[in-house]
């Protein structure tokens, strides 16, 4: 049931040259190359207008660049052969209030279907059934998205982008609308599923503690144009009990340092 | 709300007309056993045949108001470009009472059925094309982009979250404007015309000084209106079951 990792270590995402800004803006990527393996869990932070949101949805093809090409999985953005392979979860949940749970998470199947892309309906419902248990919700199919708590439509939003089995997930702040218990908990959730299917992970989030937790390489964007990535390795990420040890606190005031912030909390840290 | 509720507030209002019937003792106001009566005495008849025109008349003036209005409000909600365009028209035209226009669509439609139907659609098609249009143009920048993360391209988006969207929108559109649609119809079908529920009770009844059969009308033109109401009602129920969850 879980897709594992095909030829780890083989490029997934290619950002070749790329140039992009707001209509009668300055670019906020300038001549911008990124490349992600298969299998890497990317978490990208920055300050607000940084382009990081934006960075992913260009990725999805949602956003069309100025200049440059944007190739996932080989095929260029958007892709339509391999229609939602690119997984996209949003901090908004994105979920239609007019289905329940269960037809919300048949969604990404019934638009392959609708495209003549998905041909084994019952495998896809017992793959969307699948994560529908996986991520608790099972006893909730039949209730509506306004019936659910913010962190349930989370797990609805994330089952039904792995019920099309992606190869790529990408997490644009999606944890920041919840409670801090939520929140740890999705966190957790999240890299649980990460390790279970070896997908390909890009996470957008403005939380340091965030970052560190589930990101391994961290992308920092400054203040825009950006014209390189710049990366901090976080190589014990996924390690048991991560977020208690020393060199978790470490890597977030590396983090903090390559933000900009100022020092002067290093005291109490 | 309950029927027996409803069934209750019906018993209410009949005794409250028998008491007022009773207590003026006029045969301008005859009490609901005896309109009841009549009612029945007449439906089989004349007062069924115009019963049913009207009925057609509302009936074929919603389905073609949905089918234009629909189509078009999505359009608008989808298209900046079109609304602008378009836009300013709508804003004058809304909140014109469409029944002004009701001499004019005679003179150019004539006094058969397209100038009846014609008059109605004007009205539920104003209602639902503004509803429509906001509800498509309403919808979240960041629901859409999941869907389309989801795979969905231009049909896609229309098939899986417009039309869910807007429809049941729109059905709740007609069901608040209905009443105004009867209103409407019961006006243009006292003028030149030989068929209806309002050439019943104001041409044929009243005129006549046929007090029971005016009442008897009455009774099945609200008969029609509340029908209405109550179909639309349960459609919206059934087409859109997550507005009635707690």
């Amino acid at each position: 049931m879980l897709s594992a990792a095909k030829h780890p270590g083989h490029l997934i995402i290619d950002v070749q040259d790329l140039t992009f800004g707001y209509h009668g803006q300055p670019p906020i990527f300038d001549h911008f190359t990124w490349q992600v393996a298969r299998g890497e869990a990317w978490a990208v932070i920055g300050p607000s207008g940084s382009g990081k949101s934006t960075l992913l949805y260009l990725i999805e093809g949602l956003t069309r660049p100025t200049s440059g090409v944007i190739t996932v999985a080989g095929d260029t953005v958007p892709r339509k052969k391999e229609r939602g392979k690119t997984g996209l979860v949003l901090q908004d949940y994105g979920l239609l209030p007019w289905a329940t749970v269960w037809e919300n998470v048949m969604l990404g199947v019934r638009i392959r279907r609708f495209y003549g892309q998905e041909t084994d309906v019952r495998h896809a419902e017992e793959r969307a059934a699948f994560w529908l248990e996986r991520v608790g919700l099972a006893d909730q199919r039949g209730k509506y998205p306004s019936q659910l708590s913010g962190g349930q439509r989370q797990r609805a939003a994330l089952a039904r982008t792995l019920a099309i089995d992606p190869d790529v997930l990408l997490l644009d702040e999606p944890f920041s609308a919840l409670d801090a218990l939520t929140r740890e908990d999705m966190q957790r959730l999240t890299r649980d599923l990460r390790a279970e299917t070896g997908i390909t992970m890009i996470l957008v989030t403005h939380s340091i503690e965030e970052a560190v937790y589930l990101g391994n390489p961290i992308l920092v964007l400054g203040s825009p144009p950006t014209h390189a990535p710049r990366v901090i390795a976080n190589g014990g990420m996924g390690a048991p009990g991560y977020r208690r040890t020393p060199e978790f606190l470490a890597k977030t005031v590396e983090l903090r340092a390559a933000l900009g912030a100022p020092e002067v909390d290093r005291a109490v840290a | 709300m309950r029927w027996r509720d409803v069934l209750i507030a019906a018993a209410v209002l009949l005794l409250v007309w028998e008491a007022a019937a009773l207590a003026l003792r006029r045969d301008i106001l005859p009490g609901p056993v005896e309109v009841i009566a009549t009612f029945g005495a007449q439906f089989p008849g004349a007062l069924g045949r115009h019963f049913f025109v009207s009925a057609m008349r509302v009936v074929a003036a919603l389905l073609l108001s949905v089918a234009a209005a629909v189509p078009l409000g999505l359009i608008l909600g989808q298209s900046k470009v079109v609304n602008r365009l378009l836009a300013p028209v709508i804003y004058l035209l809304y909140p014109i009472p469409k029944i002004v226009f009701l001499p004019i669509i005679l003179l150019f439609l004539g006094i058969g059925e397209v100038s009846k139907v014609f008059i109605i659609f004007l009205i539920l098609f104003f209602q639902v094309l503004v509803v429509v249009r906001d509800s498509a143009s309403a919808l979240r920048p960041e629901l859409l982009a999941s869907v389309r993360s989801l795979g969905a391209g231009r049909r896609a988006l229309f098939r899986f979250v417009y039309l869910p969207a807007t429809v049941p929108a729109s059905i709740t559109a007609l069901r608040i404007s209905v009443g105004t649609a009867v209103a409407v119809l019961f006006f243009a079908e006292t003028y030149a015309t030989t068929s209806g529920l309002g050439y019943y009770i104001i041409v044929d009844s009243l005129s006549r000084l046929a007090y029971r059969e005016m009442y008897a009308g009455v009774l099945a033109m609200s008969l029609l209106g509340l029908g209405l109401y109550l179909a639309l009602d349960q459609l919206e129920r059934r087409l859109a079951p997550w507005m009635f969850v707690s």
